[in-house]
């Protein structure tokens, strides 16, 4: 039987890995301006979605493509503002995503901050799956800038990281059709 | 558990020939399978059984079950159903029954009928959009039974010229 199968399950799952590596390393480079990070969330948009794919395709519960899909719609919502701090040589310390504005977190240019909130219900999905949210930070900085969003966002990606390893590493996909190998 | 790669193989088969199905048109010039019926299917194996999305309304699956020796078909279109039945028991050789308001449950399946199944199984996907569109163009000056009538004929020739002996 011949098979045209995607990259290999664990050679995914370590470029994956080396993502989330890179994205503790630059929420920990707090005085650096956020140069490369839009790529960056690029990479975590991206592999959200084909997390979320294979969770769709396994038939896997609610919860488990929601906090994909969050995943990448926080990455996607959040590019505009990392630009403008990149374009005024803002430091990732400085950099504003998040902003309390009466009850409501606000962007710097008062709009609502949708990546906030995405990052609210992926807490929620985080909860219903593992039994706690994914990230450490949202809610408790004040201003909610680049360094504690990138951490709270990989951290995000880690427990899609394990679910992923837990629920879909032991199935092949090719098409339409997925299979188990162990 | 480790999936039969009889099941595996035959779902691979099941994916090209939709594949190649999604790019025909039907006589009345629409697309074999429509694009919201196409978008959804798949097919996922554990062990010795097999869950395959047909369509895109809920509950639209096939099971395959190697341990039961079983096919269960689950449609709500008593037409559709009445297809399948006759290209699941004469067409594949399996023993069935039909509850043209749930579906056709099957049995006798052994490995040797694994790939059959899965190219009959093509088939229902998008056959309540292509036998309305028959009876409304092709047959539209036919009595009604008539036209629904030759339009499962085609359905079911179809089945027999371009699906069954297809390597």
């Amino acid at each position: 039987m011949s098979l045209t199968v995607e990259k290999h399950r664990h050679d995914k799952i370590k470029d994956w890995m080396q993502l989330e590596k890179e994205g503790r390393r630059r929420a920990y480079n707090r005085e650096a301006p956020p140069y490369g990070d839009v790529e960056f969330l690029k990479k975590i948009k991206s592999a959200a979605k084909t997390i979320s794919g294979r969770f769709f395709d396994l038939d896997l519960p609610r919860d488990y493509w929601l906090l994909a899909d969050l995943v990448g719609s926080v990455a996607d919502e959040s590019q505009k503002q990392v630009r403008e701090c990149i374009v005024s040589d803002t430091p990732r310390k400085d950099c504003v995503m998040a902003k309390r504005d009466d009850d409501t977190w606000r962007t710097e240019k008062k709009g609502i901050s949708y990546a906030f909130y995405d990052l609210e219900m992926a807490d929620e999905a985080s909860k219903r799956l593992i039994g706690r949210r994914c990230t450490y930070l949202r809610g408790s900085i004040d201003p909610y800038n680049e360094s504690a969003f990138l951490n709270d966002l990989t951290a995000c990606f880690h427990v899609l990281l394990d679910a992923y390893r837990d629920k879909v590493a032991n199935w092949q996909f090719s098409g339409k059709c997925a299979w188990r190998v162990v | 558990m480790k999936s039969n790669p009889t099941l595996v193989k035959a779902c691979l088969t099941w994916d090209k020939l939709t594949d190649k199905l999604k790019t025909l048109d039907t006589p009345e010039g629409s697309p074999f399978y429509s694009p919201v019926d196409f978008e959804p299917l798949k097919c996922r194996i554990d062990g010795n059984h097999a869950e395959v999305t047909v369509g895109s309304s809920p509950g639209h699956r096939t099971h395959i079950d190697l341990d039961e020796g079983t096919v269960t078909y689950y449609d709500r279109d008593p037409s559709v159903n009445e297809v399948m039945y006759d290209i699941l028991s004469k067409e594949v050789g399996l023993t069935c029954s039909i509850n043209v308001y749930e579906g056709v449950g099957c049995e006798g399946l052994t490995e040797d009928k694994v790939e059959d199944v899965f190219k009959a199984i093509s088939m229902p996907t998008s056959m309540d959009i292509r036998l309305e569109r028959c009876e409304a163009i092709s047959y539209k000056d036919a009595p009604p039974n008539v036209a629904r009538r030759k339009c499962k004929q085609r359905e079911l020739q179809f089945y027999k010229t371009h699906i069954k002996n297809v390597v």
